[in-house]
């Protein structure tokens, strides 16, 4: 650019001292001492224009490196070196700027994760095995970095194939969005996730149930019931590092409601959101049109562990406390109104990888105390089966070892033979309310889950794995499946 | 009315304390190098842009991917003498970026990782000093894979994983363009 400026300037010159010469040629002819007076005239322009074109690249942002670098492998460093700026390299500048677009333009960029796991199989049902596949969910994940410090994530979700308003495309699934927020970055010790959709902050799968995170067909049994995950709710959280190696998570939410349908409770009988089978598994509340039925709020609190002492480990309690599940208008068949009651839910879990080995088990207990038992619907519907008591409660233990083939194969996968064992109890005593008070053993449970996880890489998982299912209830289905997945996340 | 209030007071606690709202810079490029080189008393700039040979050799010997057209790279200098290189870098974790700076000694040895950036809402565990300590005395023929000789993060896992691969790959870097 430079030089193309002082040439055209040269030839300007030349042609006005031409020009002039022409026209003098007609008339008088300048002297010597005149045309050495124009040339240093111009001269003197020209150097204007190299300062003026000199200030205006400084103002600009760097030019593209490869305009005056050109890289060769330098000699070894002797440690003497001089600190000169060597010309195989950049020139000096501030890193204000991103040098050769390496810089990340973080306020400008829509990125677009994806999980999804897709399973078929067979599973024990009252008629017999019965075979078949699911679409169990694709899930998109929209982030936009707005600025430095505020960022919109997203987690829009269709379940089961999708839906479809006609019967015949035979399509039964959901579309969800399962995280809509905003999240405000202060400082590393205070966030601000402003009031949108988000997971409630309890347990380990709630949080990051992507099929990449567990070894299983389906997510571990805690987390089908006591944990009715995915939980997501009408949300705000304030989050953070406390210390190093410790994090927090406090969340106000729309909570739990004891209704497992939708549009509020009607005149009639309606389905229990908390009970002795499905435990919490129908107790979310609705994020959507104003849908919930009662007006207090829930509180989850999580903190997160990495203790340094324990290399490999990891762990997290979490806690939920909500005064009152009970929707407005409840109702027992018989007509009496059903009053209030609390629920009290807290969760431990650990992960424990031994460092250096394939070795990895993870433990985690949860317990579930509900206020008023005589309050819940399961125990005023007439349904004598799906009573609960004051509390539930549940375990799993679960070994895996890491096979990472990787390092004898070129393109080697990793294989994760894995075993897990979970004891439920959704019907423990202190039954209450009008239906007939007496355990039919429903909620007693045991899983014997076993399997195999390969990852060809680490963003995708295929899993197959055999689950004995073992409950006490005398007419009850063993529910065994015998499944396999792909699973897939980036 | 009670109710309102249990919603509103949270909300309007964090809305006050928003005023000192600032970015998740932890560290700007001028404090990392002189945490990363506290005694030098010049930081002398020797950004690489990479030939498509050098991408490729740097592919070939980290196995992973370059995503950018050169590194950006300081020379520690104290009293004329060569103290390390001191590497700015980003990987992205689950979908944003992670900056971050390596100090390398003279022969090519991890002295020191620091994050300077990290944006999204988890897998911050990546700042803790334990964590990134396990970086120290690396070199380009270190295995540098997660769960063996560098602990994964449980909850961070995308985070950890990338930055590993970020530190290989810019290992591979100094053995080919920097040494």
């Amino acid at each position: 650019m430079k030089q193309l400026l002082v040439t055209l300037s040269l030839l300007l010159a030349l042609c006005s001292i031409s020009s002039q010469s022409q026209g003098a040629s007609s008339s008088t002819a300048p002297s010597n001492e005149e045309l050495l007076k124009q040339v240093q005239a111009l001269a003197a322009k020209v150097d204007q224009l190299e300062k003026k074109l000199s200030r205006y690249e400084k103002s600009k942002p760097p030019a593209p490196a490869e305009t005056h670098t050109h890289v060769t492998k330098s000699a070894t460093e002797s440690g003497k070196s001089a600190p000169e700026s060597d010309t195989t390299f950049a020139e000096n500048e501030p890193v204000k700027a991103p040098l050769f677009g390496l810089g990340y333009r973080s306020n400008a960029v829509l990125s677009l994760g994806a999980y999804g796991e897709l399973k078929f199989g067979g599973q024990e049902a009252p008629g017999g095995w019965k075979d078949g596949f699911d679409a169990g969910r694709i899930v998109l994940l929209p982030t936009y970095q707005i600025t430095d410090n505020i960022i919109f994530n997203a987690e829009i979700e269709f379940e089961h194939g999708g839906i479809a308003v006609d019967d015949d495309d035979k399509l039964t699934g959901s579309v969800d969005i399962e995280q809509a927020y905003i999240d405000f970055k202060f400082n590393e010790h205070l966030n601000w996730r402003a009031p949108g959709v988000d997971v409630v902050p309890f347990g380990f799968i709630n949080l990051f149930h992507e099929p990449t995170q567990f070894y299983s067909v389906q997510r571990p049994e805690l987390d089908n019931g006591l944990i009715p995950t995915t939980w997501f709710e009408g949300s705000t959280s304030l989050y953070g590092k406390i210390v190093d190696n410790l994090n927090y998570q406090f969340q106000i939410n729309t909570g739990l409601e004891d209704i497992g349908q939708n549009d509020g409770v009607p005149g009639g009988p309606y389905e229990a959101g908390i009970s002795g089978v499905e435990a919490l598994g129908l107790a979310r509340t609705p994020v959507g049109d104003f849908n919930q039925t009662k007006n207090s709020p829930g509180y989850a609190l999580r903190l997160s562990y990495t203790p340094p002492f324990v290399p490999g480990l990891s762990g997290s309690t979490s806690v939920f406390y909500t005064s009152n599940v009970t929707p407005r208008d409840a109702h027992a068949d018989t007509g009496e109104q059903l009053g209030h009651t609390s629920v009290a839910m807290v969760d431990t879990e650990v992960r424990y990888r031994i460092p250096k080995t394939g070795a990895e088990f993870r433990g985690e207990f949860v317990d579930v105390h509900l206020g008023s038992p005589a309050n819940l619907r399961a125990n005023n519907d007439g349904d004598p089966e799906n009573n609960v008591g004051d509390h539930m409660w549940g375990y799993s233990l679960e070994a895996a070892y890491h096979f990472d083939l990787s390092r004898s194969i070129h393109n080697g996968w990793e294989l994760v033979p894995f075993y897990r064992y979970t004891y439920e109890d959704l019907q423990t005593g202190g039954f209450r309310g009008r239906d007939d008070n007496f355990p039919t053993g429903q909620g007693k449970r045991q899983f014997h889950t076993f399997g195999i996880a390969a990852f060809p890489t680490p963003q995708i998982v295929l899993k197959l794995d055999y689950q004995f299912a073992l409950d006490d209830a005398p007419n009850s289905p063993q529910a065994d499946h015998l499944l396999g997945a792909v699973g897939f996340f980036f | 009315m009670d109710d309102r209030l249990k919603w509103l007071t949270p909300a309007a606690l964090v809305l006050a304390s928003a005023g000192s709202t600032y970015a998740t810079t932890y560290l700007g490029v001028a404090q990392a190098q002189r945490i990363c080189f506290p005694a030098a008393d010049q930081f002398v700039p020797r950004h690489i842009v990479f030939t498509a040979a050098q991408i490729k050799a740097i592919e070939v010997a980290s196995g992973e991917k370059v995503l950018t057209r050169g590194q950006q790279v300081w020379k520690a200098i104290r009293g004329g003498k060569l103290q390390g290189y001191f590497i700015v870098d980003y990987v992205i974790g689950k979908h944003l970026a992670i900056d971050y700076a390596l100090a390398l000694s003279p022969a090519g040895q991890v002295r020191q990782l620091e994050i300077l950036t990290y944006r999204e809402s988890y897998g911050g565990e990546i700042r803790s000093a334990d964590w990134r300590k396990q970086f120290v005395g690396k070199t380009s023929r270190s295995p540098l894979s997660l769960n063996d000789d560098i602990r994964n993060i449980s909850g961070a896992t995308l985070s950890s994983r990338h930055v590993t691969e970020g530190v290989k790959r810019v290992l591979a870097t100094y053995d080919i363009c920097i040494r």
